[in-house]
């Protein structure tokens, strides 16, 4: 049931005005956006659907219906299960460091020191490396022999770590180098969000006698949820769909120790040529990810 | 005043703490790229000084591809960025303003089913579909390509940002008499350019480090950057050095742009855009 | 008012300088390149970044001058080149005219027709002589008893070692696995150098492990075609290979073939098993430390003396419409006589017998030597159509055995439950 708000302006000069007219033409705005989607993605995406039920690869040019195979493969698969576990582990430590060290250097920000402009821009630098750069840098220093990461440990006294060779430091290190990138993302978001907030609800705070810590639960963090729910859904998202450096760090090792679940789908459609296969696993990843869009409900609620 | 000051004090050696660490592999990119390749192995690291060439460097500016591969880049980075940002603000005002009207939930939840497709399941029919069309290795086909996955960037930033206006400016603004258009363009637009500057830099980011997309649906004619530097990813060996120099070329123009879209953000931002 | 006003000035100067930087953009635009259009006199080259790719590129000008036929060459690296030839032969559209590709995905591209064949082409050439190739190269870039790919570059796994840490710890080159990893251990143990280097990297270690399981006497499938890859011969392979990794550098678990050529040539490592195909790299002093000590000899053996054999095949998609104008640029490039001049450019040496025995190239180069015994006993990977899932499969559980994950006999069972499956697939 649509709550149809009738309500009116008096206009200065006699006229009357329905009280936003912009929500019966709400969808013309939305007219380029389709049509951008529509090209690019809704057909694609439908194609992909389609073929995901069929057994289409790239060793050969026919391809035939073959209902639910690919899917029911796919979750026989032990490399499937392994790497959504992987993913989980990865993603999920992921973000329990970068959403709290992005607030926490965004708050750092926000104080206004001297030379905030420079450290901000120092600190968003990661972002802004070729995802080739990145993966082939951090290899390079992450090596054991040679890398200057051991290297630095070693003047230091401190025992080499096995980056990249251990099962569990190729974890970490995907960790490290992810979070590298991707806090600056977090903590320039969640610094925009803060400067948005006005100045008089923590003014009138701070005079009823409330310590910082209290500003911050119940005046900043209040105000600055729409914002966060964003940032984690899109960190959500994005850590899952991992796969650049990753592929280039590790490629997915030792093993298949750093195996998530979008490089498992690269090796399905690349590595072992079955593109149905792999589109299989992308709407599968897609329709688990759709939970977000709870997320995206909630933070517009505010 | 002493505690505060303390705080300040530790608070700027953090940031500094992070400044570092976040610049090293950034400094050791460049270090690499001035470097040979007996000198980018060598297993005692040199955090300074060494034996530094230009020969990268040479090498890279004189590369025909090169040049070319930076011509495109910034082509489709600088339309693809416009378009997106233009098209996911429109999109994000009436997300942003109405409560429902029928085309909505569908679009919201196409947002999010867009960014969380892995790359290889879209760059396959694309590929085709692009090819079918005549517009493989297309710079204009990309540009389309960019703006399109980059959408929700747009739309979810330009929300937020949006939400942040109180809707009685707008409505003051109506009783006015001024029509749909002009309270977007002459309210809206100018109280959320500190939004609007956070968007720009991440589109252009993504738009400029894109790098699946191009390496599937574009060969020599309309190259870019990222697929460029991952060319030099050879079988045989792997030209560090070169590499390096690259990728610093390749960071100049978006840090540039970082850099001065930033300081627009900061003056959005002491012009205390939104509170009285 | 006022504030609003000088606002929205601003944001129409924002417009009036994005329009005329776009202006200026797309005025500056190289014109964006038409794949359709070409003109009848021209072909395109499908490259894979390689030294071999650049000395191609090297000897385009000459052809073109020659033959007045216009060369364009596109750049794609290894990891998505052969998957964008895949696309490009379902789509049909004649895209590409050569295709520069690894000899594993022979099989993919043959099997699905992709490629055309050249043996009408290669028997009616005058200059191509096919006889100078050794049985085995002749067969390399066959499948089902058809040409589809000439040789573009012919590297068997050679052995690679130090000239000056041998003489000083008085050992010799050696002839068997055995000795080999004595070799090794004792060059471990001297604290000269590491004892040697082999590539471990799951993406890749499939290729070093099935020269050892070959050379230790098993292989994939018995005859019958049964999967044998958890018989004692492999285990016996595998557990020499897990031996090697006491006497690697500590990186050599997670390295690729590239990464044991750069250990090998800027730290001080005494042997390698590498493709003979990194010889520009080892042997140039401007990237190898220690090049003027380093030579090389066939692989050891062990029960049989198989060399694997790699390298680049070069062919015309089935798709390209202009087949004549291609074959006339392959014939010319790979001749008899213009082979060593695609050397001299940079490329991998190809195994010829006439260049294999020639003087004046083994001065130069006393490496390609070993080319001719290996090519004799050369057999290249599995031409199957499944390879990249069977070796990545392989290298997966070959790495998990290697790291300790699981025990040897219980890493090549699994690998065996799986290649069972995989190999089922058309």
């Amino acid at each position: 049931m649509r709550s149809q708000q009738k309500q009116f302006f008096e206009r200065s000069d006699g006229r009357t005005l329905k009280k936003w007219q912009i929500r019966k033409t709400g969808w013309v705005y939305l007219i380029p956006a389709w049509l951008l989607l529509l090209a690019i993605v809704l057909v694609p995406m439908f194609f992909s659907f389609t073929s995901s039920f069929s057994d289409a690869n790239l060793m050969n040019s026919d391809s035939q219906f073959i209902g639910f195979d690919n899917y029911n493969q796919i979750f026989k698969d032990s490399l499937f299960w392994e790497a959504t576990r992987t993913t989980v582990i990865i993603s999920g430590m992921s973000l329990l460091i970068q959403i709290p060290l992005g607030f926490f250097l965004a708050v750092l920000l926000n104080m206004e020191l001297r030379g905030t402009a420079l450290l901000r821009s120092g600190i968003l630098m990661p972002l802004l490396l070729t995802p080739v750069a990145v993966g082939l840098m951090w290899r390079l220093m992450m090596n054991i022999d040679n890398g200057v990461i051991n290297g630095t440990l070693h003047m230091f006294g401190l025992p080499a770590i096995d980056w990249l060779g251990d099962r569990n430091s190729a974890i970490l290190s995907v960790i490290l180098v992810d979070s590298w990138q991707n806090t600056a993302f977090v903590m320039l978001l969640l610094l925009a969000g803060l400067q948005n907030i006005p100045a008089s609800p923590i003014e009138a705070a701070k005079v009823d006698g409330a310590s910082t810590f209290q500003v911050y639960r119940h005046v900043i963090l209040p105000l600055l949820a729409p914002v966060a729910l964003v940032v984690v859904m899109i960190r959500i998202i994005e850590s899952i769909k991992l796969f650049d450096f990753i592929y280039i760090l590790t490629s997915g090792g030792p093993g298949t120790a750093t195996q998530n679940i979008s490089l498992l789908d690269f090796r399905y459609g690349f590595t072992f040529l079955q593109t149905a296969q792999a589109a299989a696993l992308g709407i599968i990843i897609t329709l688990s990810l759709t939970p977000m869009y709870l997320l995206w409900r909630r933070a517009n609620r505010i | 005043m002493n505690k505060s000051k303390l705080a300040r004090f530790s608070a700027f050696i953090v940031l500094l703490f992070f400044f570092i660490g976040s610049l090293f592999p950034i400094y050791w990119t460049l270090l690499t790229s001035l470097r040979d390749r007996l000198d980018i192995f060598a297993k005692v690291p040199k955090f300074f000084g060494g034996n530094l060439t230009l020969e990268n460097y040479r090498s890279v500016i004189s590369d025909e591809t090169f040049i070319s591969s930076l011509k495109n880049s910034v082509f489709i980075t600088v339309l693809a960025t416009f378009v997106s940002v233009l098209v996911g603000s429109l999109a994000a005002y009436a997300l942003a303003r109405n409560g429902r009207f029928k085309s909505r939930r569908p679009f919201e939840s196409w947002m999010i089913l867009l960014r969380a497709l892995p790359g290889i399941v879209l760059a396959v029919p694309l590929y085709q579909m692009v090819v079918k069309l005549g517009l493989y290795d297309n710079s204009w086909a990309l540009v389309i390509c960019y703006a399109a996955i980059n959408l929700p960037y747009s739309v979810w930033l330009m929300v937020g940002f949006i939400q942040g206006i109180p809707i009685e400016i707008e409505e003051s603004a109506q009783i006015d008499g001024a029509s749909q258009f002009r309270i977007l363009t002459r309210i809206i637009l100018p109280l959320v350019r500190s939004g609007l500057g956070a968007t720009t830099i991440f589109v252009a980011m993504l738009s400029w480090n894109e790098y699946l997309l191009p390496l599937i649906l574009a060969d020599e004619g309309s190259k870019t950057l990222p697929v460029y530097v991952g060319g030099f990813v050879t079988s045989r060996t792997i030209d560090y050095g070169a590499m390096a120099a690259a990728a610093c070329l390749c960071i100049i123009p978006i840090a540039l742009v970082t850099l001065l879209v930033q300081k627009q953000l900061i003056r959005g931002l002491s012009l205390g855009a939104v509170k009285e | 008012m006022k504030a609003i006003s000088k606002r929205g000035l601003w944001s129409s100067k924002k417009l009036i300088a994005a329009v005329s930087l776009l202006t200026i953009a797309a005025l500056t635009v190289p014109g964006v390149s038409a794949t359709a259009a070409q003109k009848p006199s021209s072909i395109t080259v499908f490259l894979i970044p390689s030294p071999t790719a650049d000395a191609i590129k090297a000897r385009i000008p000459e052809f073109e001058k020659q033959s007045g036929i216009k060369v364009k060459t596109v750049d794609t690296p290894y990891d998505s080149a052969h998957q964008k030839m895949l696309l490009s032969f379902q789509s049909k559209k004649g895209s590409y005219d050569v295709v520069q590709f690894d000899n594993p995905y022979l099989a993919p591209f043959a099997s699905q027709n992709a490629l055309a064949s050249l043996d009408s082409f290669i028997k009616a050439s005058k200059t191509y002589d096919i006889k100078d190739f050794v049985k085995p190269l002749q067969e390399y870039g066959k499948y089902s008893g058809k040409t589809y790919g000439l040789n573009l570059s012919t590297e068997p796994l050679i052995l690679w070692y130090r000239t000056d840490i041998y003489s000083k710890l008085g050992l010799n080159v050696p002839k068997t696995w055995a000795q080999y990893l004595e070799n090794a251990q004792k060059i471990q143990q001297s604290g000269e150098a590491d004892g040697q280097v082999i590539a471990n990297n799951s993406s890749v270690n499939s290729w070093w492990w099935l020269q050892f399981v070959w050379s230790f006497g098993g292989d994939l499938t018995n005859a019958s075609g049964k999967v044998i890859v958890n018989n004692s011969a492999a285990v016996q392979a595998t557990n020499y290979m897990k031996s090697l990794l006491a006497v690697s550098p500590k990186s050599a678990i997670t390295a690729n073939g590239d990464d044991a050529t750069t250990l090998f040539t800027t730290q001080n490592i005494g042997q390698m098993i590498n493709y003979s195909g990194y010889a520009p790299v080892i042997l140039d002093p401007k990237t190898s430390k220690s090049a003027a000590n380093i030579a090389a000899a066939p692989i050891p053996v062990g029960k049989s003396d198989i060399t694997e054999l790699t390298g680049w095949n070069i062919g015309i998609p089935a798709d390209s419409k202009k087949k004549e104008a291609a074959w006339q640029f392959l014939d010319w490039l790979l001749s008899k006589e213009n082979t060593p001049k695609l050397m001299e450019a940079g490329a991998a040496a190809i195994g010829r017998t006439s260049i294999v025995k020639n003087p004046a190239i083994l001065k130069a180069s006393p490496y390609i030597a070993v080319l001719g015994p290996a090519s004799v006993s050369g057999r290249r990977l599995p031409a199957l159509t499944t390879w990249g899932q069977i070796s990545f499969e392989i290298g997966t559980n070959v790495q998990d055995i290697l790291t300790d994950k699981t025990t040897t006999k219980a890493g090549l069972d699994k690998l065996a439950a799986q290649l069972t499956k995989t190999m089922k697939k058309k």
